[in-house]
Formats: C-alpha cells, structure tokens, sequence
C-alpha cells in the first residue's frame, strides 16, 4: 500500500493567514486544493514538502460570476463540476465546459478545482513512478538529478504539461490573479508556465493563486476544446487543441482566431502564425488545411508518454482541422471530443 | 433447458454477493494477526547481472526491522526450492544471477512498512552488470548473453509436432498461403495483487493466507522447500481480488512471508504494491507465427505448417504448457489433417511469462482466424461458411488424438451470424464500418496432474459432504473460488443432485488442512472436475439417506427421490419428509455417525496422459470435453485517427448445458472485454525491460465508457463428460475477440490486421497505403 509521507498540515481559515504563512513557509509548502493532483505525487514520492497548506476553508474562492461588461470570474477553488453544469458558462464559454468535462472521471472532477488544474505538475513516465521504480535509473533532471532517462542522456526536462483547462483559459485569452503577504498582481494565463518540465510553473513560492478572469465573448465568437486520449476516462491527454475564432456575417470573415495546443510539450502552446494566416480572410478549407500543418508543426513531443510522437502529432493536425471545420459548418462548437 | 431440473440452469445469485457488495468479505489483505511484520521484497534494478555480493548488515541494524533474508537462508538445493512447470528453473531469490528488472533479491520484515521500505535501501548488492537481450529471435542467435546454464541459445522449451503428411497434404491443396502474425503481451492486472500473510508455529507447522488459484500447491510447494510435511503447512485461501492465471504459482510473495515468519517468529503480511504487480506478474506471452496454411478450392483444409516463438521472459514459470498448448489450438476447432508444427519458447531479460486466461489460445487464434478470413476471401468462400465446412463433429478425433464428444460449433456459428444480420451486413457495408468473424476451441481442464512431484493415487478433484440435521448440508472442496464464482456453481450442483434448496449449501472452500486435496483454478478446470466430485459426493449422501427413509417407510429406495428439500415417494405425492428428518433418520440407521457424502472425479477412463507425448509433441486428449464458440464483431475506423470503435461483439458459446446462464454469461462478458482490452488497448510498454506504465493509469484498461455492448447467445448441447452436461465458460471467449476485430476492420478498410495490439498509427498508414495504391488486391497476393 502506499502511504502518505509525513508532512505539516496547515488549513488556513482567511488569504491573509494563508498569505502570511506562504510569506514565511512557502519554499518548502505545497498549496492543496482538491488534492487530486497532488496527493498521487506525494505517495509516489515525487514531492516531499514539510508543509500541506489546504485552500479549501477559505471563503469565497469557488464563486462563479458574469456580466457583460467585465465578462467571466471563476475563483481558484471552483470545482471542475461546477463548471460543467454552469448555465453562463455552458451558454458563452461551452470550450470551459467541454475541457472541464474531459478531466479524470466523475469523482476527480467533484474534488479537482480550476485552480488545481492549471496548476497541474507536467507529467513523464519516468517521473511518475514510486521511488524503487525511479531508483532502476539514474536520477532525472525533475527529481533533482542530471540527466533526461527519457531521452538517455539528455540535458533538458521534457516533461509533459496535460491540463484540460489551461489551452481553454490561453486561447480565451484568461487572466490570473495571484497574491501574496507583498500584494496582488494579474498576469495573462499564459505567463503562468515556465516551459521548463522540470520547473513548469512560474508562480513564486509565496504566491496564490485566487482566480482568473476572461473577456465576454465577442459577437460571432465560438470557442472549443477536443481532447485526443486513448479511453473515453480517466486519461490525461495525449494532445489537446482549444480553439477561439469570431466569424463576421455570412461571409464568415474571420475577425480573430487563437488556436493553442496542449499535452505535447512542457506547456501549452500558442500556435504561432494563426492570426497572419486566418484574420480578416474568409475561413475556407484550405484555410484549415493550413493552419492544421502550422499546428502539426508547433507541436514537438517526445516519447516520454503514452502513443508514439508522431501519432500525437498527427492527431493535433486532426483535432484542430476537425475544430475549425466544425467552426466553418456552423455547427455548435465546444462539443467535439474525441477519444 | 430441461425442467427436470430445478436448480440447474437457473439464474441464482452468488453465495458470496451480500458479503461482497456490502465490503464484508475478507482478502488476504485485510487479514491482521497480532505482534505481525510486515515484508518487502528488494529487487533487482539490472535485466541481466552476476551477483558479487550482499551485504544486509545495515538493514538488519535498522531500528524496526526484525528480519531479513536472502538466498543464503533457503540455500540452493535445486530439489528443494526450485520452480517452474515442466522444467523448473527459479529460486525464490536469485542465487547467482538477476535475469529481470525485479528479479527477487532479498526481503526484509519489520515493525511497518515504511520502516521495511527504508531498511531494504540499506542492504548493499555488489552487481557486475552483463549484457542483456530482449528480443527471442536475437536471443537464439550465436554470441547472444546466455541467461541459463542449461539453456542453449537461450531455448526454454522446444516443441515438434508432426501429423499425418504436411507434404503430400500440401500437394492435394489448391491453394497454399503462408503468413506472419505476431501478438503482444498482456498482464493480469487482477483487483487484488499479490498477497501473503504467513504465521509461523512453535511445532514447526505453517498457516499461510495466500491469495491463490491453487491452495494445495502453495503447500505443496512449501513443503518441499522446508523439508516439512504438507499437511503440516496450511494454506487458506481467503476471498480473491482475481487471478486470471497469475496466482497459480507459488511465488516469492510467499516464500518470502513464510521464511521471514520463521525466522523472526512471527506473523508477517507481504502485500505487492499496484507497481510491483505490473512488473513482476507473470505476462502473457508475446509471439510470433509463421503460419503456412494449403486448402481444396471449396476450402477444405488439407495441411498446415506453423512455426512460433514465444517471448519467454527471464524463467519457465508456467510458461512451457502456453507453448503446447498452442499445439493443441492448431488442431481444433477444424479438422486439420496433416500438421507441422514447431515451436520455441525463448529466454530474454524481460519479465517472465507464464499462464494467462485462455494461455496460449489468443496468440494462436489470432493467427489461425485472421488467415481463414485471407483464404475466404481470396476463394471467394463466406467466412462463416468455411468455418463450418472444416468444423470437426461430435465423435471425430482430431489429428492429435483429442477427442470432439460434443461440439456445438456449427450451432455457434449459426447463431452468431443469425442474431447480426451477418449476411446482410456483410454484403452490403457502411462506409468504414465492417463486420468480422473468429471461432476458437478450449479445454474443460486437462487430465493432467499439475502437482509435479506426485502420486497418481490422488483423485483430480474431491469433494467431501456432510448432512446437518437441520436439513443444511455442508460441502468441503479444496477447489479454489478467486471471484468467478464456483463455489455458488459446486453449491447448484449439490442442491440439484441432493434435491435441497440452493440456499440449504453451505460452501467451505479452499483451505488445505480439511478439504480434501483439489488442484485448484486453471484450464478451466473446476466445473468439470471438481463439479463431477460434488455431485459424486451428493449422490453418495443421498444414496445413504434413501437408504435410510426406504427402510423406515418399508419401500424401495428406487421409489423415493429427493425434491423441494422433501423425501417423497415417486408415485404418491402424499408421502413427504422434511430433509431434516430424513438426515435424521441416516444417522440414526448409522448409529449417531455423521450423514457424509464422499465423492471425487478422475477423468482418466481411457488412460492416463503421455505427458511426453504432450509436452513435446502436443500429442494426446488432453481434456475430457472441448468448448467450442464464435464472436462475431461489428466495428467502427475513424479514418482520421485510425482509432476503432467496437459496435458490438456477439458471442455465441457452447458451454454445454450451462449451469447458472447468468454466472456464464458474467465469464464471458470478461473474457469478451479483456480480449477487447488485449486487441485495442492495453500495451506493455517496454524500455530495456522496464515496464514503464505499471499503473492503471498509463496501462489503459478499459473504463465502463470503453466496453462495448455484448451480446451473448448460449449454446446449450449436453456434453456426456460434463456435471449435468457442463463445459468450459471462463477462458475460451479471450480468443476469437481480436481476430474478430481485425476481420472486421478488414471489411471496413480493406487492411488486414497482422499485429496486436493494434496500433492506430500504423492502421493509418496502411489505410493510406490502401488508399494510393492502384491494385490493393495484387498488393496482398505480393
């Protein structure tokens, strides 16, 4: 059976004792919310803080609010759940719904929060593992070692990035509060990832994470999330594609497109070169053919997962040619999702 | 399925399922004695290394730790402590050599688990590193790293089977085609890992709680290594968490929690972690066919020759009967005259393999399956058709000697493709859906002693029964229930032969100290043979009841029967005694003597089996009754993805007269899913014999959302051999799974599927290959 280590558990009661603790204690603390990342990587022993410091006591975290003007705000301790069956958020923002619905199985979503989830620690094969399996190999780069046992002898961590939310939040262009003892400060959501698999997340050790924002949605915007796995549950996944593209009229001009990718790389990744090639042209199928080999491009993963690179590759051509074409029939976006 | 019967044949639920679905029943797990240890077993980090070296003296020091050991406790007495079927070739703990990432290096038991983890850190093994293979065909060549002594080029076990004429039988063919298969494997995975807890008595004697298929050879095998007497080693086999082939040997989990108990005199626990299970559990094999097939233009099979290898890993384990077992396969469900066959199983570095549900059947039918599919369609012949023209009767006898009393495999082939619309959807498909076909035979137990070092003068299977007074009867077998449900199956039996309600049985089950010796759960074995001892058992306890009541009531005995739980006379339905009361009377006329009924089965009434003749050239009837079966398989290729989407599988199976149609129906459907999970799914994935997604997270078994729907079709033919007419359920339905699915991408794609498991990326590129190509058909003849 595999046991918990030990570790102090603090469950602060208000932000500023959690603010006031993380000021003294937070290089040796891991914030917990729903658990369901962390825990795993503590019975493996992936991680080994002295202190557990439980979020959940403090009030107001898990609200959802909306209004047209200031658009979309989830609190870090909102349940994946919760975002499922939000009436907003399945109406504007249905690609939330989707991603939040493709995470884990029913349980995990009931615990996991949005915070937790864009907090997710980049995953390997040859990390997360129990410590007699990771002492068969010399010590990587992510547990403190020198070296990749993914790609023998390499340098570099490549540890995977495989939240659902995240490429959602980047492509809707979300934006994260964070506060500590020192005050608040808001960054885009995608400045939260470092692109380091060994070190994914940019947030300071004393830093918290309380919510994150989005825009309203434009008029004639639709957004999606499809997720490439190898069951229909419980998987992370192999690739992921969020889509944001605003059509204009019959013409289908379209006005702004952001396509992120997701589970193939140490972050997720804004596909670069989509706006010049979509915006202000008429979307058509070559069009998509286009911007799927610019996806198929940006996206470099290793073999430190499940399925071959390639494959994953080729099925992040896939899920983005299928989201915008879908986007092009005018068909109800946000529902695609594959296996 | 006859009225006559009011206890057979009817959907009861389990003895067992209160106590399982309210979390009362107690594994092996749950078991705490007081003042108990627990152990943890040190593994080898190398696939292939010399011992130098090990030094313990550090962990023996380590606070809480009461015990540790090596090889050097057991000793190296191969006629003791040595293991593996057929030729046994393992010690609990590696003596010279470690031969696999985990191999068995030394266990330590202490105070907690955390403080035995921490300790086995401290023991010191001085390795030298030597060169590793993985792959069997690399590892039978010249130079390649020798794992065994007594091994050359690495050959484990060598078959050659040689039927009839191969040659002339191929000169009668109008058409011969030779093609390669090859298959992966797969690991068990059971709910439950392994687990052991071992007490230690002050007169030398054992109990062990083990979760095991097979009680008495945990003993047995103990015995033999302590240099005790079985009877003085009891084994308990407590609820199981599942087996599926995995838990029929004794492994290093128990030796190391019995050795460790005596030492330190103490109970002490050994439980695998999730991890452990998936590393060291013994695999199913990976393989390799070369099957060559000739056949007269209207399909009959006039020859075959085949040539296999089979990935053995680091030792024998069971390993050696999944290689004649595929012997065996080759020579039924068809009638197949002339055979060729040679087979090798092979030593490599990676984790061993050894008996897994449908052993050796998946891996031979796959290859079988899929190229009868090949020929149907290069003859232009209906799948189905081709099968059931090669199909052997009921009353032939295949060219190894095995012999067909009953078969419903036309029957099944009948039912399956009626029950799909298979001929409708085969002429007329969707685009990208397809509709496939596989048919498979399995055994109803081998007529084999499993127990190597033993005498014949023990009945395969007994059953031992005792009358209460209040009516209720309980039934002593050393058969071992590990969750598919045979002790509820043995409780029917005896209610129906005995007259009694089902619920009046009382079931104890799998503890070697008061059963009678059984030898436990494997080949689908307990059924048939510990199913024929208990009704043998209840008709010895009826007989004397009769007896007893004909004497009482002045009638003869042939006049009375047995029903609703009331003596009666046959003619006059006004005569009744309660059961109670007749047990009664039996003791009474026995003078205070205990009603017991005896029984035992041995299926030996045409000799006993050439194990020679068996094990080398995969030669003899091996089985008292073959089962016979047919999926069916409607299937779904995105063509983006190359994923496959299972619509449905219908299975139509001939299991004799089944007796419960429920618990069969639940064998099948698992078989079916695992099978499913086999062809589509699960992938060990191996880095230098490192198995990296040893988790039920990354070793991706099928969720609820990733079973397809079912539907099963019993073929209910009455086998002479069988209690009742029963045969086999819980194994055969594994195989016709993927070469069902590959037959109908096949029909949806044009692709045939020559590799498992399927990997979409590859069904992509041939998919794509199909696409450009101007002529696939010619491309296949090529």
């Amino acid at each position: 059976m595999m046991r918990l280590p030990p570790f102090q558990y603090v469950a602060p009661e208000s932000l500023e004792q959690a603010c006031r603790f993380m000021e003294e204690y937070g290089s040796e603390s891991k914030l917990m919310a729903g658990g369901t990342d962390l825990v795993p990587s503590l019975k493996l022993g992936n991680l080994a803080p002295r202190h557990i410091v439980n979020l959940s006591a403090i009030p107001h975290l898990d609200e959802i609010g909306f209004d047209e003007r200031s658009g979309l705000h989830l609190g870090a301790l909102v349940k994946l759940h919760s975002l499922e069956k939000s009436p907003v958020i399945l109406e504007k923002y249905p690609a939330i719904a989707q991603a939040a619905t493709c995470v884990g199985s029913p349980q995990l979503r009931e615990m996991g929060t949005v915070g937790g989830n864009l907090n997710i620690e980049t995953r390997c094969l040859y990390y997360n593992q129990p410590d007699f399996w990771r002492a068969f190999r010399p010590t990587c780069i992510k547990m403190g070692g020198d070296t990749c046992n993914a790609i023998g002898g390499g340098r570099k961590c490549f540890a995977v990035f495989s939240g659902d939310l995240a490429p959602v939040m980047i492509a809707l262009g979300a934006r994260a509060t964070l506060v500590s003892a020192q005050g608040e400060r808001n960054v885009a959501v995608k400045e939260l990832y470092t692109g380091n698999g060994a070190k994914p997340l940019s947030m300071k050790p004393e830093e918290i994470l309380i919510g994150i924002d989005l825009p309203a949605p434009e008029k004639g915007t639709s957004s999606s999330y499809s997720k490439f796995a190898v069951r229909k549950a419980i998987d992370f996944p192999l690739a992921s594609v969020a889509t944001l593209v605003t059509l204009d009229g019959e013409e289908k001009v379209c006005r702004a497109a952001r396509v992120v990718i997701g589970a193939v790389g140490t972050r997720p990744e804004e596909v670069e070169g989509i706006g010049e090639l979509l915006e202000e042209k008429r979307l058509t199928y070559e069009l998509i053919e286009e911007a799927a080999r610019l996806a198929f491009k940006a996206a470099r993963p290793i073999a430190n997962r499940g399925s071959s690179p390639s494959y994953r590759k080729r099925m992040i051509e896939v899920l983005l040619r299928r989201a915008l074409s879908s986007a092009l029939s005018d068909t109800e976006l946000g529902k695609e999702h594959m296996r | 399925m006859s009225d006559a019967f009011s206890v057979i044949g009817k959907r009861l639920p389990r003895i067992d399922a209160l106590s399982k679905a309210t979390g009362e029943a107690v594994y092996t797990t749950d078991i705490n004695l007081p003042h108990m240890l627990h152990g943890k077993i040190l593994r080898s980090p190398h696939p292939h290394a010399r011992i130098l070296d090990i030094d313990t003296s550090r962990a023996e020091r380590f606070p809480g730790v009461k015990g540790v050991i090596t090889w050097k406790d057991i000793g190296s007495d191969k006629k003791r402590s040595f293991y593996g079927a057929i030729q046994p070739d393992e010690y609990p703990f590696a003596v010279d050599k470690v031969r696999f990432i985990g191999d068995e290096v030394a266990a330590v038991a202490a105070v907690t688990e955390e403080c035995a983890t921490e300790a086995l850190k401290l023991i010191r093994v001085s390795y030298e590193p030597l060169p590793a293979v993985f792959d069997p065909e690399e590892a039978t060549k010249p130079g390649a790293p020798q794992l065994h002594e007594h091994a050359e080029r690495n050959i484990s076990w060598r078959l050659y089977q040689d039927l009839g004429d191969v040659d002339e039988g191929f000169l009668q063919a109008d058409y011969v085609r030779e093609d390669r298969f090859v298959t992966g494997l797969q690991c068990h995975a059971p709910l439950e890992p392994h687990a052991a807890v071992a007490q230690a008595n002050q007169d030398g004697s054992l109990t062990l709680w083990a979760s095991t298929q097979r009680p008495f050879a945990v003993s047995w095998d103990l015995a033999e290594a302590l240099g005790v007497a079985p009877s003085r080693i009891r084994v308990i086999k407590p609820h199981v968490g599942g087996g599926f082939g995995g838990k029929m040997e004794t492994s290093a989990v128990e030796f190391s929690a019995v050795y460790l108990a005596r030492q330190t005199h103490r109970p002490v626990k050994v439980v695998l972690t999730r991890e452990e299970e998936f590393l060291i559990g013994r695999r199913r094999h990976a393989s390799t066919f070369h099957i060559k097939t000739g056949v007269k233009r209207d399909g009959t099979i006039t020859a075959r020759d085949c040539r296999s290898i089979f990935n053995g890993g680091a030792y024998n384990s069971l390993g050696i009967v999944a290689v004649y077992l595929s012997a065996l396969f080759l020579n039924i469900p068809y009638r197949v005259p002339n055979i060729r066959y040679e087979a090798l199983r092979v030593y490599t570095n990676n984790t061993p393999c050894g008996a897994m549900r449908g052993f050796g059947s998946p891996q031979t039918y796959f290859a079988v399956e899929t190229q009868l599919d090949m020929i149907a369609e290069e003859l232009g012949i209906d799948p189905a058709e081709l099968r059931i023209r090669n199909g052997l009767a009921a009353g032939e006898v295949a060219a190894n000697q095995m012999k067909i009393r009953s078969t419903g495999f036309a029957q099944s082939i009948t039912s399956a493709t009626e029950l799909t619309g298979w001929h409708e959807k085969r002429k007329r498909p969707k685009a990208g859906q397809g509709i496939g076909i596989g048919c498979n035979a399995f055994v109803s137990g081998p007529r084999l002693r499993r127990l190597p070092r033993h005498t014949d003068a023990h009945a395969f299977s007994a059953t031992l029964m005792r009358a209460h007074s209040d009516g209720n009867v309980t039934l002593l077998t050393g058969s071992a229930d590990i969750g598919q449900g045979s002790d509820s199956i043995l409780a029917q039996i005896a209610a129906e032969e005995l007259g009694i309600p089902y619920e009046q049985v009382l079931v104890v089950a799998g503890d070697t100290e008061i059963a009678p010796l059984d030898y436990g759960t494997y080949g689908s074995r307990v059924t048939m043979m510990a199913g024929n001892a208990t009704r043998s058992a209840a008709a010895d306890l009826k007989k004397k009841i009769l007896l007893a009541v004909a004497e009482r009531l002045e009638v003869n005995q042939e006049d009375l029967h047995i029903r609703n739980g009331f003596v009666g006379l046959k003619d006059s339905p006004e005569v009744s005694i309660p059961f109670s009361d007749a047990v009664l009377l039996c003791q009474k006329k026995l003078g205070g003597m205990p009603a017991i009924g005896e029984g035992f089965f041995n299926p030996e009434d045409e000799g006993v089996l050439d194990i020679k003749a068996l094990t080398e050239r995969g030669v003899g009837n091996y089985s008292p009754a073959y089962s016979f079966g047919t999926h069916v398989t409607e299937a779904e290729v995105d063509p983006d993805t190359g994923q496959v989407e299972i619509r449905k599988i219908t299975n139509a199976h001939d299991c004799g007269t089944p007796i419960n149609p429920m618990a069969v129906e639940g064998q099948l459907q698992g078989s079916i899913v695992m099978g499913h999970a086999y062809t589509l799914g699960e992938e060990v994935r191996l880095d230098e014999g490192l198995m990296l997604n040893p988790n039920f997270l990354e070793y991706s078994m099928p969720t609820s959302l990733d079973a397809c729907p079912i539907e099963i079709k019993l073929v209910d033919v009455h086998d002479p051999a069988g209690p009742f007419g029963a045969k086999e359920a819980g194994e055969g339905p594994i195989a016709p799974t993927a070469p069902a699915i590959g037959n109908a991408i096949h029909h949806a794609t044009g692709v045939w599927v020559t590799e498992l498991p399927i990997d979409p990326e590859r069904l992509l590129q041939e998919m794509e290959r199909k696409v450009t190509s101007h002529s696939p058909d010619e491309e296949e003849k090529a």
